[in-house]
């Protein structure tokens, strides 16, 4: 009922309420919860975390601030609360319209644009730090060259970062160094603070003192993520003050570091390159040419050894080829040579002659045997052949009669007996018939 | 109470960049590519220069930190005490 009723009620559908901040809470969830009050009444707010996003400054206890936005019911309390879609600090508000105003004029200027910025120097010998004095900025990043890079000269210029005087102090710090050229970089800021204590650094006069500068600027204000007027000018913006002290100058150790490895890589050249030239020169001098000059005479000789077995082998095999030939030809002319044809008719000769000769013989031979043959039959024949039987030839003593039978001869009578190699003389001491025996 | 130094600072600092980009420079020559015995060596030799040269560029230098003073005609300058007191002030 009550909710429908203040949900339906157009003048409770758009409002602002001012009051200061109290109860603040932030939960895990991003929403923003706290209790607007002042003398009078009290009103619980809650702005969502999506709305938290937007908001261009960070809501504190004590703060006063506007809320725009609607009432309604939170029915399982059954209490109202104030759902804000925008807050702003109240009383900064001008100061706020101001700092909007300020940007945009500058942006439009073409203050911020990229094609101001300058580039920082690499190796800065000298860096001003236009800061307070006193406090952790100013520490915090003289600790930090110190560390880092301490082959920096650090200049401070001191000057009030808050309250009324600030921006004069400020923007006449960034001109006395570029105007006196103290440094070859200058870092401009101080710690964190709400938009009324960074107000200096939101001015017009410190914008254009950093855009004057003709010496890189460097902006540090604040660790939170407020953005300054001051930040959109600077040639680069640190998120701290530290951070900014780590991005002008580079690391000593760093440095050292690509130093020694270019030292490094300096003397691993030189190693390798002796090295490689050495082992040239080694092989120059090892080059056979000259160590042993007499080297490609050697190989010439050897050569020449190598070639003279071959060329008298081939003299040898083309007397040899010759001599074969010669010969085969003594032979051919040989085997066509007279010689034999006479050597054959010699042979024909001989074999006649021998023929002849066993003709020869063999006739004689042949005759002889003939009158040997004859001379048996004569043997046989003669009386001599019967006598050699044992036959004897008798004679009458005187005279040549021979006897030839019993009959002729008597007793007492001489008789002549011839036999083969002798003779006989011999008496008659009987006579007989064929049939008659001696008694 | 000194006087700001000069350029000499800065001229020495640049000489610092100008040593280091002539070594690696240097480097990157030697190691481009194959030069003559005489080139190398004296390659080399300018190469070790150089690395003294950015080394006692880098290590002599002394932290020092200055305080800078509006004066009547320029600025003075003082050595910087450091402030420990008041470090939980923002400013």
């Amino acid at each position: 009922m009550l909710k429908r009723v203040i949900q339906t009620s157009p003048e409770l559908a758009q409002l602002s309420v001012r009051g200061e901040v109290s109860n603040l809470s932030r939960p895990a969830s991003g929403h923003v919860y706290f209790t607007l009050k002042d003398d009078k009444a009290r009103l619980r707010v809650v702005i969502f975390a999506s709305r938290v996003r937007l908001l261009k400054f960070q809501l504190r206890d004590g703060m006063n601030v506007i809320v725009q936005g609607n009432i309604d019911v939170f029915e399982r309390l059954g209490d109202y609360q104030f759902y804000a879609e925008t807050a702003q600090p109240d009383g900064l508000g001008e100061l706020y319209l101001a700092f909007e105003q300020l940007k945009e004029h500058l942006q439009q200027e073409g203050l911020f644009a990229q094609e101001r910025k300058q580039s920082l120097p690499l190796y800065p010998g000298r860096i001003a730090l236009v800061t307070s004095a006193t406090g952790a900025a100013v520490r915090d990043m003289v600790i930090t060259l110190s560390r880092r890079y301490p082959n920096a000269h650090v200049y401070v210029v001191p000057v009030a970062v808050q309250g009324e005087d600030a921006q004069r102090q400020i923007a006449q710090g960034i001109e006395i160094v570029w105007k006196n050229q103290i440094a070859d970089v200058m870092i401009v800021g101080r710690g964190g603070g709400s938009l009324e204590e960074l107000f200096a650094f939101n001015s017009e006069i410190v914008a254009r003192a950093i855009a004057a500068s003709p010496i890189p600027v460097i902006s540090a204000v604040g660790h939170e993520t407020d953005t300054t007027i001051a930040d959109f000018v600077a040639d680069v913006r640190a998120a701290t003050p530290t951070a900014a002290a780590e991005l002008v100058a580079p690391d000593r150790r760093e440095l050292l570091e690509r130093i020694t490895g270019l030292a490094q890589r300096i003397r691993r050249f030189i190693t390798m390159y002796v090295e490689r030239q050495s082992i040239r020169l080694q092989h120059v001098t090892e080059s056979r040419a000259l160590m042993d000059p007499m080297h490609r005479i050697s190989i010439l000789h050897e050569r020449v050894d190598r070639l003279e077995p071959r060329l008298r082998l081939l003299l040898k095999q083309a007397v040899e080829g010759g001599t074969n030939t010669t010969n085969q030809l003594e032979l051919r002319l040989a085997r066509h040579s007279p010689r034999e044809r006479i050597f054959l008719l010699h042979v024909q000769l001989d074999r006649l002659e021998e023929r002849q000769r066993r003709e020869m013989k063999d006739r004689l031979e042949y005759a002889e045997l003939t009158v040997q043959r004859l001379i048996s039959s004569l043997e046989l024949l003669s009386p001599l052949a019967v006598m050699k039987r044992g036959y004897a030839v008798m004679y009458r003593a005187h005279g040549d009669t021979m006897v030839t039978s019993a009959t002729q001869v008597q007793p007492g009578d001489s008789l002549h007996v011839e036999m083969t190699d002798g003779w006989l003389d011999c008496q008659v001491w009987g006579v007989y018939e064929n049939d008659e025996h001696p008694k | 109470m000194m006087n700001i130094p000069s350029d000499s600072n800065t001229s020495d600092e640049l000489n610092f960049e100008a040593a280091l980009g002539k070594l690696e420079e240097t480097v990157r020559a030697l190691e481009a590519g194959e030069l003559p015995l005489d080139d190398a060596i004296a390659k080399f030799q300018l190469g070790m220069q150089l690395v003294r040269a950015c080394r006692e560029k880098l290590e002599v230098a002394e932290h020092k930190v200055e305080l800078v003073l509006a004066a009547e005609q320029g600025i003075e300058t003082t050595p910087f005490i450091m402030d420990t007191k008041g470090l939980n002030t923002n400013d």
